[in-house]
């Protein structure tokens, strides 16, 4: 029988091939609308997954549903397009049956914050080890522009605090729900690798992604990526985002906690980062005290008298 | 088949506040075990953690026993609910042994014997007053002439487990009291003998249902499970969390049933054979991710121990409410197969034909048990694993492929595309929950989905080859008769008991029992319900969910025999049912 494998570190994935970006562009032509955010997102994976020399076949992206939803299809690599808010659970199912992979899930906004952010806090304090990118554009855009858990308070049809609106129609008075903050709820729940980029930032994207696909355990990376269909937030990202100080400490979670918590500025980069045991490696060490003392004639052997 | 005075039912009962009367239930079933005895019980428990009342029956005999008992032999009380609720359900003859020190008896006209046991004086001259439930123990070993010997072993291995020496000490102390103090007060000759075998008999094992499934589990070769903790399924989840780590498995208990059914989905992607146990309520989570494995052609494997529902229902009682939900919840037609295991020991073997079934077609199987057979420890064979054939999905071969582009949903006559596995160079695809081109790609047109329509119907349809060859049913009685029974699960053992009795009066009854609903053994099923006047279906849910598949299927009428109250069929009312249907034919 197949017992599954258990070595939990990246490195013997990487440097495995020598490919161009572009030769992980699947044959799927993105459904996405001119200009969105996601296609910076979907370049910047591209360039991280050439950066660090992965076989596309050792590759694997879960995903949920929404626009985000579509991402695995894009990728010259295995792909699990699942149902709404599930990415965690499936990604989570794919690299504990097979740590040899690499694995990554895609979400947006709504995806993994409202119907999947039950699966979030358990990702992280598992440390289950694979990065979780969430591409988030305040709305929900693949059900033509309804309020999201990230979407600003006064986000209407006809305006909105910042961005230029052009749906908003579950929110006709104005949305009056407080937006989450994903980077202090990732730190809250011990993610063990936070960080925020934006999707017009591409260089400084591909880094934090790659920090992300090579990191032991749970890498949690929110990237702001604008729609422009439904609510068009480029200048506002453009002028409110600001690299984390140069004397950020990405060891200190308090320091994080502040910056993820200042309103003046929206900061990019490495909030916090920590070494803690992976789940696969929590994993393996309950296997080694178990011991490998199995048979199956001992176990029915167990029920005798 | 036992008969009246061939076995011997015994019931315990008291509140659960006090603790000890599972314990005494299991450790007398042990002892009638290791005696030699075939033993089959079944209890109900509150849905609280303290406080309730809580009954435990066993059933001993030397013959296999597929019912839990109608009427009781012997009843023991811990108090007077347990006496109110259950002394009419004493034979004539039968004996009441109760806690003299918490109850007072007076049943004028009734002839059964009685006998009081001052447990909690004879416990608190111990200095261990919750040590009542075992001089209750000692008592009944006094009162069937049993082994002193095995009484022991049986009390040391149920209690034994990381207990102090001191406190296994006092226990047996206690039990030795209760033993002595019927010695004393009834003198020598005991009222009742266990009908203890003569000779050595083939060997047993005690087991319950859901430990036989998780058995099975292991046999099948399943490495990886994922599950949240739910009344009565959990110690499916339990057991694996246990062995797995021997075995290089791994079991996640997820953060919810929707999580636990995601990581299973995500876990067979990879190529393992994976797996998730559940409970109706959590059936009810998991349909969406169910629906998708059946778009996504990715095998799965759901276990539901069924309770009373609708909602949280009753969490400790027994129903079959969930056929329906297994066979048909899902948005639109989302083809999955639907395995139901007759017994315990069916508990062990059904799991690894669920698991071909789901690898071999790429289709999600939910495999049905219940709470009473799943929470009941019973005596059987030994599993025999050589029994056990595990067959491989069809995984796709680069090799053979000859540098063709590869197509993960691409048709077949029998529906099956061949699966890559991830770490395969070139085999890379999205499995996908849009309908798709045969590479995995969304599209929508009207053509291709009516095609993948019934691609994905079709395993269904080929899929019956395969429970037919391996004859996935099981059939009792007499074929020539115009009576035919039909059910599904474990109300087979009550089933089993009214054909066989019944023919001792000259009532001949056919009884056939699929083991997969979904799809049904169609030739099979043709050919018993030929000649058939009276069809009955027996199943224990409200609606006759089974029945009515029956009825849109073959367009004749069923009668719906249906017990819906929460405790299994008493062998006496299906009697009844089947008495009618013979009164009907004349």
């Amino acid at each position: 029988m197949t017992s599954i494998p258990l070595t939990s570190t990246v490195a013997p994935l990487l440097n495995q091939v020598k490919l161009k970006p572009n030769d992980y562009k699947s044959e799927v032509k993105p459904i996405w609308c001119p200009g969105c955010g996601d296609f910076g997102v979907l370049a910047a994976f591209y360039r991280a997954l050439s950066d660090l020399g992965v076989s596309p076949e050792k590759a694997v992206i879960a995903s949920g549903i929404g626009c985000s939803g579509r991402f695995p299809a894009f990728v010259e690599s295995y792909g699990f397009h699942g149902v709404h808010g599930r990415a965690l659970p499936l990604a989570t199912g794919i690299k504990m049956a097979n740590p040899d992979l690499m694995v990554a899930a895609i979400g947006g906004d709504g995806d993994a914050f409202s119907i999947g952010a039950g699966h979030l806090p358990h990702a992280a304090r598992r440390n289950i080890d694979l990065t979780y990118i969430v591409m988030d554009n305040e709305i929900y855009g693949l059900t033509k522009g309804q309020a999201s858990p990230t979407s600003p308070v006064g986000l209407s049809p006809k305006g909105a605090p910042y961005g230029e609106i052009k749906a908003a129609k579950s929110t006709p008075y104005g949305n009056s729900d407080a937006p989450i903050n994903p980077i202090v709820m990732a730190l809250a729940y011990g993610a063990t690798y936070i960080a925020r980029g934006f999707s017009s930032k591409p260089r400084e994207m591909v880094e934090l992604i790659k920090r992300g696909l090579t990191h032991k355990g749970f890498a949690f990376i929110q990237i702001y990526s604008p729609c422009v269909t439904f609510f068009d937030t480029y200048d506002h990202f453009k002028e409110k985002t600001a690299p984390l100080p140069a004397d950020h400490n990405s060891r200190d979670k308090i320091a994080a906690f502040k910056m993820a918590l200042d309103e003046e500025h929206l900061y990019l980069g490495e909030f916090y980062t920590e070494d803690r045991p992976s789940m696969a490696e929590n994993a393996r060490a309950i296997r080694e005290r178990a011991g490998s003392n199995f048979s199956m004639d001992s176990l029915i052997e167990r029920y005798k008298g | 088949m036992p008969h009246v005075g061939q076995d011997l039912v015994l019931r315990v009962g008291g509140d659960s506040a006090a603790g000890g009367i599972v314990a005494t239930g299991e450790i007398f079933a042990y002892m009638a075990a290791w005696a030699g005895l075939e033993v089959y019980t079944t209890r109900t428990i509150p849905a609280e953690i303290k406080g309730g009342h809580v009954m435990y029956q066993m059933r001993a005999a030397l013959e296999p026993l597929t019912a839990q008992g109608d009427e009781l032999d012997v009843l023991l009380a811990y108090d007077e609910e347990t006496f109110e609720r259950y002394y009419k359900m004493l034979k004539p003859e039968g004996l009441l042994v109760f806690n003299s020190n918490d109850l007072q008896v007076e049943t004028t006209g009734h002839r059964h014997r009685r006998i009081g046991v001052p447990m909690h004086d004879i416990a608190k001259s111990l200095n261990f007053a919750r040590g009542y439930n075992m001089v209750a123990v000692g008592a009944l070993v006094k009162l069937f002439d049993m082994d002193m010997d095995i009484a022991i072993q049986s009390v040391t291995k149920r209690l034994g487990h990381g207990r102090a020496a001191e406190s296994l000490a006092v226990n047996l102390d206690a039990l030795q009291k209760g033993f002595e103090y019927i010695e004393q007060a009834v003198g020598k000759e005991p009222p009742f003998h266990l009908p203890l075998p003569k000779e050595k008999r083939a060997e047993r094992i005690i087991v319950s249902g859901n430990q036989a499934l998780a058995m099975g589990v292991i046999a099948s070769g399943c490495r990886f499970m994922a599950g949240y903790p739910i009344t009565p399924a959990s110690e499916i989840m339990e057991f694996l969390a246990a062995e797995f780590p021997h075995i290089g498995g791994t079991m996640i208990q997820a953060e919810d049933e929707i999580a636990a059914c995601g990581m299973a989905v995500g876990g067979s992607f990879t190529g393992q054979r994976a797996m998730t146990a559940t409970s109706g309520p959590g059936l009810a989570l998991m349909i969406e991710m169910i629906s998708h494995a059946s778009m996504t052609e990715t095998p799965l494997l759901v276990v539901d121990v069924q309770r009373v529902g609708p909602s949280t229902g009753m969490p400790t009682k027994v129903s079959q409410g969930d056929l329906r939900l297994a066979c048909y919840g899902g948005n639109d037609d989302s083809p999955r197969f639907v395995v139901a295991a007759t017994s315990v020991e069916d508990c062990f073997y059904i799991v690894p034909h669920a698991f071909n079934l789901t690898e071999l077609y790429q289709a999600p199987v939910i495999v049905l048990s219940d709470q009473d057979m799943a929470v009941r420890v019973q005596t059987v064979a030994p599993f025999d694993v050589s029994k056990v054939k595990n067959e491989s999905r069809l995984v796709w071969d680069p090799k053979a492929a000859n540098g063709a582009g590869y197509e993960r949903y691409v048709d077949t006559p029998n529906g099956v595309s061949a699966m890559s596995i991830p770490g395969q160079a070139g085999g890379q695809y999205t499995a996908e929950g849009l309908e798709h081109f045969p590479s995995g790609a969304p599209a929508f047109s009207a053509e291709l989905h009516a095609k993948n329509m019934r691609k994905r119907a079709r395993k269904l349809e080929a899929a019956v080859e395969y429970v037919e060859k391996n004859e996935l049913w099981e059939e009792f009685g007499d074929p020539s008769s115009t009576i035919g029974i039909l059910g599904w699960g474990s109300v087979i053992g009550p089933v089993r008991e009214a054909v066989i009795d019944l023919a001792t009066e000259g009532i001949k009854v056919h009884a056939l029992f699929p083991k997969v609903i979904q799809p049904l053994p169609e030739h099979k099923l043709a050919e018993f319900l030929k000649g058939k006047q009276e069809r009955l279906v027996t199943e224990m849910n409200f609606s006759g969910q089974f029945a009515e598949m029956l009825q849109a299927k073959y367009l004749i009428p069923f009668t719906h025999v249906n017990s819906y109250s929460g405790v299994p069929f008493l062998t006496s009312e299906i009697m009844a049912a089947i008495r009618e249907a013979h009164a009907r034919l004349k």
